[in-house]
Order: structure tokens, then C-alpha cells, then sequence
């Protein structure tokens, strides 16, 4: 590993000053002591090269202004205290199923949270009624020979909904 | 609402103070902590690692102290754990990469070639006045052990009196200039190495 040299303080003194003298900004670059002592000599060249393998700071304020725009995103991502996201708008709902929920609406006026089960249940029902076999006998129904239309379900959904819109008003 | 009324108020906390406001989300705190260490960490960075990435491991830097800051607890002195994290930033920069076969020259930036250029102006310099030299130099701090670096870095690079280095390593004054001196005498052994 590295030879270690002697405990000596006052060389320690002596070569820390000499650091200083280096780094004072508004002296002149003092050069290497003709030291008698052969040790103090050396090192003291060390910090001159160490000294001139140190460039001057040039921070581009460019790079800091752009720096600090980075990371005070990076300060809102990491910290959502910092700063409240606004909630984002709704997407605006176009097409069919905006005009069947708006519909629904004008039928059912209850409130936001029972129109929105009202509006599932009956869509479900309905999902079931297009994918039930045609001719398909209800199992346990009375009379099982008895086979019921799409527009028959329909009707059952509709009674359905208005079921549990009336059960949803008398909760309310 | 702004914890801080002024810059005054700003200037006058000390960094540990700074840091638990920032922790309660003020921002405001934050950036007067990166005001205070942007030159310190990006003189670091650039005299550990080649100029095409300083900037980017200056950012690391910094995004790693936001991810962590809320687990600063205040039992070491903010620079000394915003030094750790800076060590381990360049760890890991140089983990994937041999660094005995790093070409620094390869990449010499035009500021390592002004310093050069300002030693050649000192009259009676010593010979120690190329591009080559100054690489040697970067290397060998490179191969000093973490302590020695330590040392040298603080006083050259970050521009603090012994009697801060003293504070920041927990150590007496006299003590620090000790660690000073063998860290520069190790320096010699390893630049005397590279020159045979």
C-alpha cells in the first residue's frame, strides 16, 4: 500500500500553510520552498500539480437555469404535497353511450350514484339478453317450454331498473 | 403559502433547517438548499468524472436528493449526506467502467487545457505543464483510497479552510492537517508510479 510517513506536526503546519498560499486567489502562485527538508520540497510540488489540475468553475447559467427547471418537476412528481395536481376534466363522452346515460337521466332523475347502478344493472341485463341463445328454454321457469323475445327481456330490464330506482329513492 | 417572508429569512436558516421545512413540501427550502450546493456538487462532479457527463451526474445528484430528502433525519450534517450521496453517484458512474483504462484524454475539455495554459503563464512553473500531466493527476486522486480523496478534494476542490475540513470530518484541527499531509504523500507515491 503507501509508506506512511512519520507523525511530524510541524511539517503538517508547514505544508498546510503552503496549501494556503496556493489557494489564496489574489496571491501570486508561491513555487515549491528550497527547502532543506527534502520531504516538504516534494510535497509542496504536489500541490502545485494538484493545484493546476484543478479547472476553474464555469457553471453555464444556462445549464443551471434549466437544472433547476428539471428538478422542480421532479420536485412536484416525488412530493404531491408540494403541489396539489388539478384534477383533470371528465373526457367529454360522445357517441351512443353519452346520449343512452343522458336518456337515463331524463327517465330516471335520481341521483348521480343510483343512476350510475341503475344504468350498470340494466346494462348487464341487456349484455345477457344479447347473448342468450335464441330459443334457449329458461331452466326452472314456469312452464319451461316457455321462451321469452329480446323485446321481452327488454321490458323485464326496464321493470327492473324502475325497481331499484324506486328502492334507491326510498334509501335516499 | 411560503414558509419565508424574504431572502433574508431564506439565507439566515442553516442547511438542517432547510431541509426539515423542504420535508413538510415546501419547495422554497429546496431551492435555496440547491442554490447553496450547485457549485459545490458540480465542481465535484467535474473534477471526478469526463466532461460529457458532468452535467448529467450533476442532475442525478440532485434528483437523488429529492427522492431521499424525506429520509434525512438530522444525524449528520446535511453536506456530509449530500457528499455521500455525490460518492455514491460517482461509484456507480464508474462501476461499469475500468477506470485504470479510462481515457480522459480521449475527452480533455477545453477547460482542463486552460488551466494547463494558465500554469505555462506562471513564470518559473514547474515542468508540470501538459494535458497529460493533468489526466495523471485526476487518476491518481482516482486511485486514492476514499479518506485521502476526501481530504484533498475539500481543500482544493471545494475550497474549505483546514479549520472547516476539521468540523466536517469530526476531527481537531491539527488532526485534519495530519490526514492532509499523508493523503498528499500518498498522492506522490502513486504520481511517482505513473512516471516511471
Amino acid at each position: 500500500m503507501f509508506d506512511l510517513p512519520p507523525e511530524n506536526p510541524l511539517l503538517d503546519e508547514k505544508l498546510a500553510e503552503f496549501t494556503d498560499r496556493v489557494l489564496r486567489k489574489d496571491a501570486e502562485d508561491p513555487q515549491p520552498s528550497l527547502a532543506a527538508d527534502e520531504e516538504l520540497h516534494r510535497l509542496e510540488q504536489v500541490i502545485v500539480q494538484v493545484k493546476q489540475a484543478c479547472p476553474p468553475n464555469h457553471l453555464d447559467a444556462k445549464y443551471a437555469a434549466h437544472l433547476r427547471e428539471t428538478l422542480q418537476k421532479e420536485w412536484q412528481r416525488s412530493d404531491p404535497q408540494a403541489a396539489p395536481k388539478p384534477v383533470p376534466p371528465a373526457p367529454a363522452q360522445t357517441g351512443v353511450l353519452q346520449k343512452i346515460q343522458d336518456a337515463f337521466s331524463r327517465i330516471f332523475p335520481v341521483s348521480r350514484g343510483g343512476q350510475i347502478a341503475i344504468f350498470e344493472a340494466a346494462l348487464l341485463l341487456l349484455i345477457l339478453v344479447l347473448l342468450l341463445p335464441e330459443r334457449a328454454p329458461l331452466v326452472g321457469a314456469a312452464g319451461a317450454n316457455i321462451v321469452l323475445s329480446p323485446v321481452e327481456f327488454g321490458i323485464g330490464i326496464v321493470c327492473l331498473s324502475l325497481l331499484a330506482w324506486l328502492i334507491l329513492k326510498k334509501r335516499d | 403559502m411560503t414558509k419565508f417572508n424574504s431572502t433574508a429569512d431564506i439565507n439566515a436558516k442553516t442547511d438542517e433547517e432547510l431541509v426539515r421545512i423542504a420535508q413538510t413540501g415546501e419547495v422554497a427550502a429546496f431551492n435555496a438548499l440547491y442554490e447553496r450546493y450547485l457549485n459545490v456538487v458540480f465542481r465535484r462532479v467535474r473534477y471526478s468524472i469526463p466532461q460529457a457527463d458532468v452535467e448529467d451526474v450533476t442532475q442525478e445528484v440532485f434528483i437523488a436528493v429529492i427522492r431521499s430528502l424525506k429520509q434525512f433525519r438530522g444525524d449528520s450534517k446535511f453536506r456530509t449526506w449530500l457528499y455521500t450521496i455525490l460518492s455514491h453517484k460517482i461509484t456507480d458512474y464508474y462501476r461499469s467502467r475500468d477506470i485504470s483504462d479510462f481515457q480522459w484524454k480521449d475527452i480533455a475539455d477545453d477547460e482542463i487545457a486552460e488551466s494547463v495554459h494558465l500554469a505555462e503563464q506562471v513564470p518559473g512553473a514547474t515542468s508540470f505543464t501538459t494535458i497529460d500531466d493533468v489526466i495523471i493527476v485526476r487518476q491518481a486522486l482516482l486511485r486514492l483510497p476514499e479518506h485521502y480523496r476526501e481530504v484533498i478534494l475539500l481543500r482544493f476542490v471545494d475550497d474549505l479552510p483546514f479549520a472547516e475540513i476539521a468540523i466536517q470530518q469530526g476531527q481537531s484541527l491539527e488532526a485534519a492537517k495530519s490526514l492532509f499531509r499523508r493523503a498528499i504523500s500518498a498522492l506522490q507515491q502513486v504520481l511517482e508510479e505513473a512516471h516511471v
